[in-house]
Protein backbone atom coordinates (compact mmCIF):
# COMPACT_ATOMS: atom_id res chain seq x y z
CA UNK A 1 0.00 0.00 0.00
CA UNK A 2 1.85 3.03 -1.17
CA UNK A 3 -0.52 5.67 0.08
CA UNK A 4 0.22 4.96 3.75
CA UNK A 5 4.01 4.76 4.26
CA UNK A 6 5.63 3.41 7.42
CA UNK A 7 6.27 6.99 8.63
CA UNK A 8 3.02 8.85 8.02
CA UNK A 9 3.49 12.52 7.18
CA UNK A 10 0.60 14.61 8.49
CA UNK A 11 -0.07 18.33 8.34
CA UNK A 12 -1.47 19.85 11.50
CA UNK A 13 -2.83 23.36 12.02
CA UNK A 14 -1.54 25.42 14.90
CA UNK A 15 -4.20 26.50 17.37
CA UNK A 16 -2.68 29.93 17.83
CA UNK A 17 -1.27 31.26 14.59
CA UNK A 18 -3.00 28.93 12.13
CA UNK A 19 0.27 27.90 10.47
CA UNK A 20 0.28 24.50 8.82
CA UNK A 21 2.98 22.21 10.20
CA UNK A 22 4.07 19.01 8.52
CA UNK A 23 5.25 16.64 11.22
CA UNK A 24 6.76 13.17 11.00
CA UNK A 25 6.75 10.46 13.62
CA UNK A 26 9.11 11.46 16.40
CA UNK A 27 8.92 15.23 15.81
CA UNK A 28 8.22 17.41 18.82
CA UNK A 29 4.54 18.17 18.88
CA UNK A 30 4.51 21.93 18.71
CA UNK A 31 4.08 24.65 16.10
CA UNK A 32 7.26 25.35 14.16
CA UNK A 33 6.54 29.06 13.98
CA UNK A 34 5.16 30.17 17.34
CA UNK A 35 5.83 27.20 19.59
CA UNK A 36 2.21 26.70 20.58
CA UNK A 37 1.69 23.16 21.79
CA UNK A 38 -1.91 22.63 20.67
CA UNK A 39 -2.14 21.44 17.09
CA UNK A 40 -5.36 20.50 15.32
CA UNK A 41 -5.76 17.90 12.66
CA UNK A 42 -7.08 19.10 9.33
CA UNK A 43 -10.53 18.21 8.13
CA UNK A 44 -10.63 15.03 6.04
CA UNK A 45 -10.61 15.56 2.27
CA UNK A 46 -13.49 13.20 1.63
CA UNK A 47 -16.63 14.33 -0.16
CA UNK A 48 -19.72 14.22 2.02
CA UNK A 49 -23.14 14.01 0.44
CA UNK A 50 -25.68 15.84 2.58
CA UNK A 51 -29.39 16.17 1.77
CA UNK A 52 -30.47 19.80 1.96
CA UNK A 53 -33.44 19.23 4.25
CA UNK B 1 -62.38 27.43 -24.73
CA UNK B 2 -66.06 26.97 -23.87
CA UNK B 3 -68.48 26.34 -26.72
CA UNK B 4 -72.02 27.65 -27.04
CA UNK B 5 -73.48 24.17 -26.48
CA UNK B 6 -71.49 23.79 -23.31
CA UNK B 7 -72.77 27.14 -22.08
CA UNK B 8 -76.34 26.18 -22.85
CA UNK B 9 -75.91 22.85 -21.14
CA UNK B 10 -74.49 24.62 -18.11
CA UNK B 11 -77.39 27.06 -17.91
CA UNK B 12 -80.00 24.29 -17.97
CA UNK B 13 -78.11 22.01 -15.64
CA UNK B 14 -79.77 21.24 -12.37
CA UNK B 15 -77.98 19.01 -9.93
CA UNK B 16 -81.28 17.54 -8.73
CA UNK B 17 -81.94 16.00 -12.14
CA UNK B 18 -78.99 13.62 -11.89
CA UNK B 19 -80.10 10.00 -11.37
CA UNK B 20 -78.37 9.39 -8.04
CA UNK B 21 -79.42 12.52 -6.16
CA UNK B 22 -82.06 11.73 -3.54
CA UNK B 23 -85.37 13.54 -3.89
CA UNK B 24 -88.31 13.77 -1.59
CA UNK B 25 -86.22 14.65 1.43
CA UNK B 26 -87.50 17.08 4.02
CA UNK B 27 -86.48 20.65 3.11
CA UNK B 28 -83.91 21.02 5.85
CA UNK B 29 -81.92 18.14 4.35
CA UNK B 30 -82.53 18.93 0.70
CA UNK B 31 -81.19 22.44 0.84
CA UNK B 32 -77.46 22.90 1.31
CA UNK B 33 -77.30 26.64 1.76
CA UNK B 34 -75.79 28.08 4.91
CA UNK B 35 -76.59 31.68 5.78
CA UNK B 36 -74.82 33.89 8.29
CA UNK B 37 -76.12 36.89 10.16
CA UNK B 38 -73.58 39.60 9.75
CA UNK B 39 -73.09 40.33 13.44
CA UNK B 40 -70.04 42.54 13.83
CA UNK B 41 -69.12 40.98 17.15
CA UNK B 42 -68.81 37.54 15.60
CA UNK B 43 -68.33 38.34 11.93
CA UNK B 44 -65.15 36.79 10.71
CA UNK B 45 -63.56 38.08 7.56
CA UNK B 46 -63.10 34.62 6.13
CA UNK B 47 -66.56 33.24 6.86
CA UNK B 48 -68.58 32.97 3.68
CA UNK B 49 -72.02 31.50 3.04
CA UNK B 50 -71.73 28.34 0.99
CA UNK B 51 -73.28 28.54 -2.41
CA UNK B 52 -75.13 25.25 -2.22
CA UNK B 53 -77.16 23.92 -5.08
CA UNK B 54 -78.33 27.31 -6.18
CA UNK B 55 -75.12 27.83 -8.15
CA UNK B 56 -75.58 27.37 -11.84
CA UNK B 57 -72.62 26.91 -14.10
CA UNK B 58 -74.10 29.21 -16.67
CA UNK B 59 -74.34 32.04 -14.19
CA UNK B 60 -70.70 31.51 -13.31
CA UNK B 61 -69.62 32.28 -16.86
CA UNK B 62 -71.51 35.54 -16.77
CA UNK B 63 -70.73 36.68 -13.25
CA UNK B 64 -67.11 35.70 -12.83
CA UNK B 65 -64.58 38.50 -13.10
CA UNK B 66 -60.87 38.93 -12.46
CA UNK B 67 -59.37 42.41 -11.89
CA UNK B 68 -55.62 42.72 -11.67
CA UNK B 69 -54.84 45.58 -9.30
CA UNK B 70 -51.04 45.48 -9.47
CA UNK B 71 -48.52 43.23 -11.15
CA UNK B 72 -44.74 43.32 -10.83
CA UNK B 73 -42.08 40.70 -11.43
CA UNK B 74 -42.44 39.38 -7.93
CA UNK B 75 -45.81 40.49 -6.55
CA UNK B 76 -49.35 40.46 -7.77
CA UNK B 77 -52.58 41.69 -6.25
CA UNK B 78 -55.80 40.82 -8.02
CA UNK B 79 -59.50 40.45 -7.31
CA UNK B 80 -61.57 37.39 -8.11
CA UNK B 81 -65.28 38.13 -8.06
CA UNK B 82 -68.03 35.58 -8.33
CA UNK B 83 -66.10 32.50 -7.34
CA UNK B 84 -66.73 30.17 -4.45
CA UNK B 85 -64.47 30.14 -1.40
CA UNK B 86 -63.58 26.53 -2.11
CA UNK B 87 -61.91 27.51 -5.37
CA UNK B 88 -60.09 30.48 -3.93
CA UNK B 89 -58.75 28.28 -1.16
CA UNK B 90 -57.86 25.52 -3.61
CA UNK B 91 -55.79 27.94 -5.66
CA UNK B 92 -54.09 29.24 -2.54
CA UNK B 93 -53.19 25.74 -1.39
CA UNK B 94 -51.94 24.70 -4.81
CA UNK B 95 -49.81 27.84 -5.10
CA UNK B 96 -48.17 27.09 -1.78
CA UNK B 97 -47.76 23.33 -1.90
CA UNK B 98 -48.23 21.81 -5.31
CA UNK B 99 -46.51 24.02 -7.85
CA UNK B 100 -43.09 22.64 -8.72
CA UNK B 101 -39.86 24.60 -8.42
CA UNK B 102 -36.16 23.88 -8.57
CA UNK B 103 -34.31 23.80 -5.26
CA UNK B 104 -31.00 22.41 -4.06
CA UNK B 105 -31.41 18.88 -2.78
CA UNK B 106 -27.92 17.33 -2.64
CA UNK B 107 -24.89 19.13 -1.31
CA UNK B 108 -21.50 17.49 -1.91
CA UNK B 109 -19.07 19.04 0.50
CA UNK B 110 -15.39 18.67 -0.40
CA UNK B 111 -14.17 21.00 2.30
CA UNK B 112 -15.84 23.10 4.98
CA UNK B 113 -13.68 24.66 7.66
CA UNK B 114 -16.17 27.41 8.50
CA UNK B 115 -18.10 27.65 11.75
CA UNK B 116 -21.30 26.65 9.96
CA UNK B 117 -21.51 22.88 10.20
CA UNK B 118 -22.12 20.82 7.06
CA UNK B 119 -25.75 20.01 7.80
CA UNK B 120 -26.72 23.58 8.62
CA UNK B 121 -24.91 24.83 5.53
CA UNK B 122 -26.70 22.27 3.35
CA UNK B 123 -30.04 23.22 4.91
CA UNK B 124 -29.44 26.88 4.09
CA UNK B 125 -28.45 26.06 0.52
CA UNK B 126 -31.72 24.16 0.11
CA UNK B 127 -33.69 27.26 1.00
CA UNK B 128 -32.02 29.45 -1.63
CA UNK B 129 -34.60 30.27 -4.34
CA UNK B 130 -33.38 29.45 -7.83
CA UNK B 131 -34.48 31.42 -10.88
CA UNK B 132 -35.06 28.52 -13.23
CA UNK B 133 -38.34 27.71 -14.95
CA UNK B 134 -39.33 24.32 -13.50
CA UNK B 135 -41.40 23.52 -16.59
CA UNK B 136 -38.15 23.04 -18.51
CA UNK B 137 -37.03 20.24 -16.20
CA UNK B 138 -38.20 16.77 -15.31
CA UNK B 139 -38.52 15.18 -11.92
CA UNK B 140 -35.57 13.13 -10.71
CA UNK B 141 -36.69 9.89 -9.15
CA UNK B 142 -34.57 7.50 -7.09
CA UNK B 143 -33.84 5.24 -10.05
CA UNK B 144 -32.90 7.99 -12.44
CA UNK B 145 -29.43 9.16 -13.31
CA UNK B 146 -28.87 12.86 -12.62
CA UNK B 147 -28.57 14.39 -16.08
CA UNK B 148 -29.03 17.69 -17.83
CA UNK B 149 -32.81 17.24 -17.98
CA UNK B 150 -33.41 16.93 -14.26
CA UNK B 151 -30.51 18.52 -12.38
CA UNK B 152 -28.94 21.95 -12.07
CA UNK B 153 -25.41 21.93 -10.69
CA UNK B 154 -23.88 24.83 -8.76
CA UNK B 155 -20.41 25.21 -7.37
CA UNK B 156 -19.39 27.20 -4.34
CA UNK B 157 -15.70 27.68 -3.58
CA UNK B 158 -14.78 30.55 -1.27
CA UNK B 159 -11.72 30.93 0.86
CA UNK B 160 -11.11 33.82 3.18
CA UNK B 161 -7.49 34.96 2.70
CA UNK B 162 -5.26 35.00 5.76
CA UNK B 163 -4.64 38.70 6.19
CA UNK B 164 -8.03 39.98 5.13
CA UNK B 165 -11.01 40.73 7.37
CA UNK B 166 -13.92 38.34 7.75
CA UNK B 167 -15.54 37.53 4.45
CA UNK B 168 -19.21 37.04 3.59
CA UNK B 169 -20.33 34.19 1.38
CA UNK B 170 -23.29 35.39 -0.68
CA UNK B 171 -25.49 33.68 -3.24
CA UNK B 172 -23.56 35.61 -5.89
CA UNK B 173 -20.65 33.26 -5.17
CA UNK B 174 -22.66 30.30 -6.48
CA UNK B 175 -21.40 29.43 -9.96
CA UNK B 176 -23.58 27.55 -12.39
CA UNK B 177 -21.93 24.51 -13.97
CA UNK B 178 -23.76 23.90 -17.25
CA UNK B 179 -21.61 20.86 -18.02
CA UNK B 180 -22.58 19.03 -14.88
CA UNK B 181 -20.72 17.92 -11.81
CA UNK B 182 -16.97 18.47 -11.67
CA UNK B 183 -16.27 16.52 -8.51
CA UNK B 184 -14.87 13.08 -9.19
CA UNK B 185 -16.30 10.08 -7.49
CA UNK B 186 -13.81 8.03 -5.57
CA UNK B 187 -13.88 4.78 -7.49
CA UNK B 188 -12.16 1.56 -6.42
CA UNK B 189 -10.42 0.54 -9.64
CA UNK B 190 -7.82 2.87 -11.09
CA UNK B 191 -8.36 1.55 -14.60
CA UNK B 192 -11.96 2.72 -15.02
CA UNK B 193 -12.63 6.22 -16.36
CA UNK B 194 -13.25 8.67 -13.50
CA UNK B 195 -16.95 9.35 -13.01
CA UNK B 196 -18.53 12.45 -11.60
CA UNK B 197 -21.72 12.69 -9.62
CA UNK B 198 -23.88 13.49 -12.66
CA UNK B 199 -24.09 12.15 -16.22
CA UNK B 200 -24.67 15.12 -18.47
CA UNK B 201 -24.82 14.05 -22.09
CA UNK B 202 -24.85 17.60 -23.37
CA UNK B 203 -24.18 20.99 -21.85
CA UNK B 204 -27.20 22.90 -20.52
CA UNK B 205 -25.60 25.91 -22.16
CA UNK B 206 -26.62 24.59 -25.54
CA UNK B 207 -30.34 24.69 -24.72
CA UNK B 208 -31.97 27.79 -26.21
CA UNK B 209 -33.47 28.98 -22.91
CA UNK B 210 -30.13 29.05 -21.14
CA UNK B 211 -27.89 29.99 -24.03
CA UNK B 212 -27.45 33.60 -23.01
CA UNK B 213 -28.98 33.73 -19.56
CA UNK B 214 -27.16 31.57 -17.05
CA UNK B 215 -29.09 29.97 -14.21
CA UNK B 216 -28.58 31.87 -10.98
CA UNK B 217 -30.30 32.12 -7.63
CA UNK B 218 -33.25 34.53 -7.66
CA UNK B 219 -31.51 36.95 -5.32
CA UNK B 220 -27.75 37.42 -5.39
CA UNK B 221 -27.37 39.11 -2.04
CA UNK B 222 -28.51 36.33 0.27
CA UNK B 223 -25.94 35.63 2.98
CA UNK B 224 -25.02 31.94 3.15
CA UNK B 225 -22.12 31.95 5.61
CA UNK B 226 -19.33 34.09 7.02
CA UNK B 227 -15.68 33.04 6.89
CA UNK B 228 -12.86 34.06 9.17
CA UNK B 229 -9.33 34.28 7.73
CA UNK B 230 -8.08 30.85 6.75
CA UNK B 231 -11.53 29.25 6.54
CA UNK B 232 -12.75 27.71 3.33
CA UNK B 233 -15.93 26.28 1.83
CA UNK B 234 -15.78 24.10 -1.23
CA UNK B 235 -18.94 22.35 -2.29
CA UNK B 236 -21.15 21.37 -5.16
CA UNK B 237 -24.92 21.71 -4.94
CA UNK B 238 -27.38 19.81 -7.11
CA UNK B 239 -30.84 21.30 -7.57
CA UNK B 240 -33.81 19.17 -8.58
CA UNK B 241 -37.52 19.65 -9.18
CA UNK B 242 -39.98 19.19 -6.35
CA UNK B 243 -43.18 20.52 -4.79
CA UNK B 244 -43.85 22.39 -1.57
CA UNK B 245 -45.71 19.43 -0.10
CA UNK B 246 -42.46 17.48 0.18
CA UNK B 247 -40.41 20.31 1.61
CA UNK B 248 -41.14 24.01 1.97
CA UNK B 249 -37.98 24.90 0.04
CA UNK B 250 -39.85 23.90 -3.12
CA UNK B 251 -42.66 26.38 -2.58
CA UNK B 252 -42.61 28.96 -5.42
CA UNK B 253 -44.35 31.65 -3.38
CA UNK B 254 -43.03 33.60 -0.43
CA UNK B 255 -46.62 33.16 0.38
CA UNK B 256 -49.97 33.47 -1.34
CA UNK B 257 -53.03 34.61 0.54
CA UNK B 258 -56.48 36.03 0.05
CA UNK B 259 -58.93 38.05 2.04
CA UNK B 260 -62.57 38.80 1.49
CA UNK B 261 -63.49 42.25 0.32
CA UNK B 262 -64.91 43.99 3.40
CA UNK B 263 -68.51 45.14 3.48
CA UNK B 264 -68.81 48.21 5.64
CA UNK B 265 -72.27 49.67 6.08
CA UNK B 266 -73.47 52.54 8.18
CA UNK B 267 -76.82 51.58 9.64
CA UNK B 268 -77.83 55.17 10.25
CA UNK B 269 -76.64 58.71 9.95
CA UNK B 270 -73.35 59.19 11.76
CA UNK B 271 -73.13 62.91 12.32
CA UNK B 272 -70.92 65.58 13.73
CA UNK B 273 -69.17 64.44 16.88
CA UNK B 274 -69.89 60.75 16.27
CA UNK B 275 -68.50 61.11 12.78
CA UNK B 276 -65.31 62.61 14.16
CA UNK B 277 -64.94 59.70 16.57
CA UNK B 278 -65.53 57.17 13.82
CA UNK B 279 -62.97 58.70 11.52
CA UNK B 280 -60.49 58.84 14.39
CA UNK B 281 -60.85 55.09 14.92
CA UNK B 282 -60.64 54.09 11.25
CA UNK B 283 -59.20 56.96 9.22
CA UNK B 284 -58.44 54.72 6.23
CA UNK B 285 -62.02 53.60 5.68
CA UNK B 286 -64.25 56.49 6.67
CA UNK B 287 -64.29 60.09 5.60
CA UNK B 288 -66.06 63.22 6.72
CA UNK B 289 -68.50 64.77 4.30
CA UNK B 290 -69.51 68.34 4.76
CA UNK B 291 -73.23 68.82 4.45
CA UNK B 292 -73.18 72.56 4.72
CA UNK B 293 -74.56 74.68 7.58
CA UNK B 294 -71.79 73.30 9.82
CA UNK B 295 -73.17 69.76 9.81
CA UNK B 296 -70.92 66.84 8.97
CA UNK B 297 -71.46 63.19 8.50
CA UNK B 298 -69.33 60.13 7.97
CA UNK B 299 -69.31 58.16 4.74
CA UNK B 300 -67.67 54.91 3.81
CA UNK B 301 -64.92 56.11 1.51
CA UNK B 302 -62.65 53.13 0.99
CA UNK B 303 -64.07 49.85 2.30
CA UNK B 304 -61.26 47.97 0.56
CA UNK B 305 -58.76 49.38 3.02
CA UNK B 306 -60.63 48.02 6.03
CA UNK B 307 -58.49 45.65 8.03
CA UNK B 308 -61.51 44.25 9.93
CA UNK B 309 -60.06 45.70 13.11
CA UNK B 310 -63.51 46.34 14.60
CA UNK B 311 -62.16 49.16 16.73
CA UNK B 312 -65.58 50.76 16.74
CA UNK B 313 -67.10 48.08 18.99
CA UNK B 314 -65.38 49.66 21.95
CA UNK B 315 -67.54 52.73 21.44
CA UNK B 316 -71.09 52.31 22.77
CA UNK B 317 -72.71 54.59 20.21
CA UNK B 318 -70.82 53.48 17.13
CA UNK B 319 -71.31 49.76 17.67
CA UNK B 320 -74.98 50.13 16.75
CA UNK B 321 -74.35 52.22 13.69
CA UNK B 322 -71.61 50.27 11.89
CA UNK B 323 -72.11 46.91 10.26
CA UNK B 324 -69.00 44.97 9.28
CA UNK B 325 -68.95 41.91 7.12
CA UNK B 326 -67.54 40.50 3.92
CA UNK B 327 -68.75 40.80 0.39
CA UNK B 328 -69.82 37.40 -0.77
CA UNK B 329 -67.51 35.71 -3.25
CA UNK B 330 -65.20 38.68 -3.70
CA UNK B 331 -61.63 37.63 -2.97
CA UNK B 332 -58.60 39.89 -2.89
CA UNK B 333 -55.66 37.68 -3.77
CA UNK B 334 -52.00 38.38 -3.17
CA UNK B 335 -49.23 36.29 -4.64
CA UNK B 336 -45.58 36.88 -3.78
CA UNK B 337 -43.27 34.90 -6.00
CA UNK B 338 -39.77 33.90 -4.81
CA UNK B 339 -38.42 34.41 -8.32
CA UNK B 340 -38.69 31.16 -10.26
CA UNK B 341 -41.74 32.31 -12.22
CA UNK B 342 -43.67 35.59 -12.36
CA UNK B 343 -46.80 35.57 -10.17
CA UNK B 344 -49.30 35.65 -13.03
CA UNK B 345 -47.68 32.58 -14.59
CA UNK B 346 -47.74 30.90 -11.18
CA UNK B 347 -51.47 31.43 -10.94
CA UNK B 348 -52.19 30.08 -14.41
CA UNK B 349 -50.10 27.02 -13.58
CA UNK B 350 -52.11 26.56 -10.39
CA UNK B 351 -55.32 26.65 -12.43
CA UNK B 352 -53.89 24.00 -14.75
CA UNK B 353 -53.06 21.78 -11.81
CA UNK B 354 -56.59 22.09 -10.43
CA UNK B 355 -57.90 21.24 -13.89
CA UNK B 356 -55.72 18.15 -13.99
CA UNK B 357 -57.00 17.07 -10.59
CA UNK B 358 -60.59 17.40 -11.77
CA UNK B 359 -59.75 15.35 -14.85
CA UNK B 360 -58.33 12.63 -12.64
CA UNK B 361 -61.49 12.54 -10.53
CA UNK B 362 -63.77 12.46 -13.57
CA UNK B 363 -61.79 9.62 -15.10
CA UNK B 364 -62.14 7.56 -11.96
CA UNK B 365 -65.88 8.09 -11.66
Amino acid sequence: MESKPEEPVVTYVCGDCGQENTLKRGDVFKCKECGFRVLYKKRIRRKRLIPAN
Amino acid sequence: MVTKEEKRFAKNFNINNLPDVPNGLPPHLQQTRVVSNSNPLTANASYVPCMGDSVKLGNFYENFKVDVISLTERDMEFDMIGIDAAFANAFRRILIAELPTMAIEKVLIANNTSVIIDEVLAHRMGLIPIAADPRLFEYLSVNDEPNEKNTIVFKLHVKCPKNKPREKVLTSDLKWLPHGSELLRESGGSTSKPKTYTSFSCSQDSLPEFANNPITPSDLDILIAKLAPGQEIELEAHAVKGIGKTHAKWSPVATAWYRMHPKVCLLGEVEDELAERLVKICPNVFDIEDMGKGKKRAIVAQPRKCTMGKGFIRDDDLIELVDLGSVENHFIFNIESTGSLPPDVLFTEAVKILEAKCETVLKEL
